[in-house]
């Protein structure tokens, strides 16, 4: 290109051109235009619109460093455990990717559980945010098979008996239940099998669903605009240019602020990946520090943290298939909310009381159960247990039988911040 | 009315910290165990502690994940110095890249013990420094002869530390197990003390990197807040 026959050629010139060239091919700009630089948010996002980006963020993170993870990892029965412990001590920097990794499972479900608390204090479920809500609830249901998947590969006792014990659920299903889950394990234990066919899932086919899933999610955001804290529309109100009064472009706005985000998130990751990598045996529990043992059965088998508000509402009810389903129907329920939410105001800030103490109550149920999942049962524990069961599950009654008669405040024109 | 939110939430985050901790004060199944402090960054102690497990633990229990090589480098240990201190039992037929393995075969331990003693590279994480700690600390010998272990019933392992604890007053045997707590603890994740010097490296560049993008979305948004 610099060589003297050819015409002089400013290297903006070449940028220019060939961008022009891609956009001949590829709608390279519009795209750019239409979801970044002139994709409009409302200007009054608060700290929970954080979440969404560093989703993306924690995502990335799992992805590239399951990567490199696998590079050293052995999905064999036999070699697993070893083949931690290699990554852990042989391999370079490897105990800092496999901690990146465990400590990013973690607090993928902790940007997640406010990233849904974001969306039920502001409404962002209702009409016409319905699909951005179910497609990410079936994120939310991939994740969590993604993450049960990839907590048997350690090949600890603990995976190994919280796998034996969550598969072994399936079983409660009349019928054809014992057949399933041996279809699930591909053993009539879990064995070398199932660990093999839980990486293939765990490595490709969910994280596949995933970021499709996140594509579609992000899709049908865009189409319909992101919600705000206020719960008002803002392209009600335009200037002569016909572009909302209360929206700013995504970037440079948003992206600088989720940069922020982002420097602030990642000082956080990093206090627990260098100073409390097994985060109060939260996050690293105990017993997978020690082989998976078939023939020894551990005193306490809890899942992880993050299962465990759904694993205490299956342990409340007394009859298995029945708490099955009542844990089965504890996520379903989310899926209908928009449905179930029949006020026309979306935000808290503006909704009755009603909305406020029930929401509250939901809080409180969902970490009461998170922590009673965590402890072996009593009969005092499985009690508060089934108080909180019965209140998880009335928020979603409450919000269908209050809602339409909530005594709301007035919304304002314009957003407030 | 934002504020008025947030004080429920955190009326409620107190609400269940205090029902969880009386919940967990009502635990009496879990043994009380000493605390204690031991440092994996203090290799005067880590070396006292190898030369404890070399004497002490190794003729029956095995650290597999650990490499001679390894300890001996993090030890600043010369490799020749490792495998003195911790490959003295192979007769000069360990090399320095081995794990450090005992010589105790399993039949033989079966016999011994009725049990294989486990292998200790993990044992740290597994149970916790200060159960190792408690652990070795509870060893007593009654007027028959009769061993026994407070926190652990019916133990198979021996009193293994009777003769240091006899020959060290009180304070120097918890001390010397101390160091012995720590080896393993630094055992069971050899990537431990270059986390801990290196994680306020990172934290110091994130902290950073926080207060420059910080002052970038300052600088970019001071036309939003005009804007009508």
């Amino acid at each position: 290109m610099s060589t003297p026959n050819k015409k002089p050629h400013s290297s903006q010139n070449t940028g220019v051109d060939l961008l022009a060239w891609i956009d001949e091919r590829f709608p390279l700009t519009q795209v750019w235009n239409e979801h970044v630089a002139q994709y409009y948010a409302p200007k009054n996002f608060n700290f929970y619109y954080f979440f969404g980006a560093l989703a993306l963020l924690v995502l990335v993170n799992q992805l590239i460093t399951g990567i490199w993870l696998t590079m050293s990892y052995k999905p064999d029965a036999a070699h697993a455990f070893d083949s931690i412990e290699y990554i852990m001590r042989d391999v370079d920097w490897g105990w800092l990717i496999r901690y990146m990794h465990s400590t990013g499972a973690s607090a993928f479900f902790i940007v997640i559980y406010f990233h849904m608390f974001r969306g039920l204090m502001y409404g962002s479920y209702q009409k016409p945010r319905e699909l951005v809500w179910l497609i990410g609830m079936m994120l939310f249901l991939v994740l969590m098979a993604e993450a049960f998947m990839g907590y048997l590969l350690p090949w600890g006792q603990m995976s190994y008996w919280g796998a034996q014990v969550i598969i072994s659920l399936f079983g409660a299903v009349p019928i054809v239940g014992d057949q399933m889950a041996t279809w699930i394990r591909g053993d009539f234990v879990i064995s070398d099998a199932t660990l093999n066919r839980f990486f293939a899932l765990h490595v490709i086919a969910l994280p596949l669903v995933l970021v499709v899933l996140v594509y579609l999610h992000i899709v049908a955001l865009h189409k319909v605009g992101s919600n705000n804290p206020d719960g008002i529309d803002i392209k009600k109100n335009k200037n002569h240019l016909g572009l909302p009064k209360d929206g700013i472009p995504f970037h440079p706005y948003y992206s600088v602020k989720d940069m922020m985000g982002a420097a602030g998130f990642m000082f956080f990751f990093a206090l627990v990946i260098f100073y409390w990598p097994e985060g109060g045996g939260f996050f690293l529990e105990a017993p997978n520090f020690e082989p998976a043992n078939p023939m020894k059965t551990p005193e306490h088998i809890a899942p992880v943290w993050y299962f465990t508000p759904f694993y205490a509402i299956l342990r409340a009810v007394p009859d298995k298939l029945l708490g099955v389903m009542a844990m089965g129907m504890a996520i379903m329920f989310l899926f209908v909310l928009p449905w179930l939410d029949r006020c026309k105001v979306r935000s808290i800030r503006y909704r009755g009381w009603q909305f406020k103490a029930n929401l509250t109550m939901f809080v409180v149920s969902f970490m009461a159960l998170g922590y009673l999942g965590t402890q072996a049962p009593t009969a005092g524990l499985t009690m508060l247990a089934q108080f909180f069961t019965f209140t998880y599950f009335s928020y979603f009654v409450l919000m269908w039988l209050t809602s339409p008669m909530e005594k709301t405040k007035p919304l304002p024109e314009r957003v407030t911040e | 009315m934002m504020l008025g939110f947030k004080r429920v939430l955190l009326l409620l985050v107190s609400f269940i910290m205090a029902f969880s901790l009386s919940v967990q004060a009502s635990d009496a199944y879990a043994p009380k165990l000493d605390q204690v402090k031991t440092s994996v960054l203090d290799t005067a102690s880590l070396q006292r502690g190898a030369d404890i497990y070399a004497q002490y633990c190794m003729g029956c229990h095995s650290l597999k994940y650990l490499r001679v090589s390894r300890a001996a480098r993090d030890l600043e240990w010369t490799p020749e110095e490792g495998i003195g201190h911790l490959q003295y039992l192979r007769d000069g037929k360990g090399k320095v890249h081995d794990a450090i393995l005992t010589t105790l075969d399993a039949q033989t331990a079966k016999v011994a013990f009725g049990v294989l003693p486990p292998d200790l590279s993990l044992e740290a994480r597994l149970r916790g420094t200060d159960w190792l700690y408690t652990f070795l600390r509870s060893y007593e010998r009654d007027a028959q002869g009769k061993v026994s272990n407070r926190l652990f019933d019916g133990v198979a392992m021996p009193f293994v530390l009777e003769g240091l604890q006899k020959s060290l007053p009180p304070a120097a045997f918890d001390a010397a197990v101390a160091d012995l707590v720590n080896f393993l603890d630094y055992a069971a994740e050899p990537a431990k003390p270059i986390r801990l010097m290196l994680g306020w490296w990172v934290l110091g560049f994130l902290a950073l990197l926080f207060v420059l993008t910080y002052l970038l979305k300052k600088e970019f948004w001071r036309d939003v807040k005009h804007q009508a």
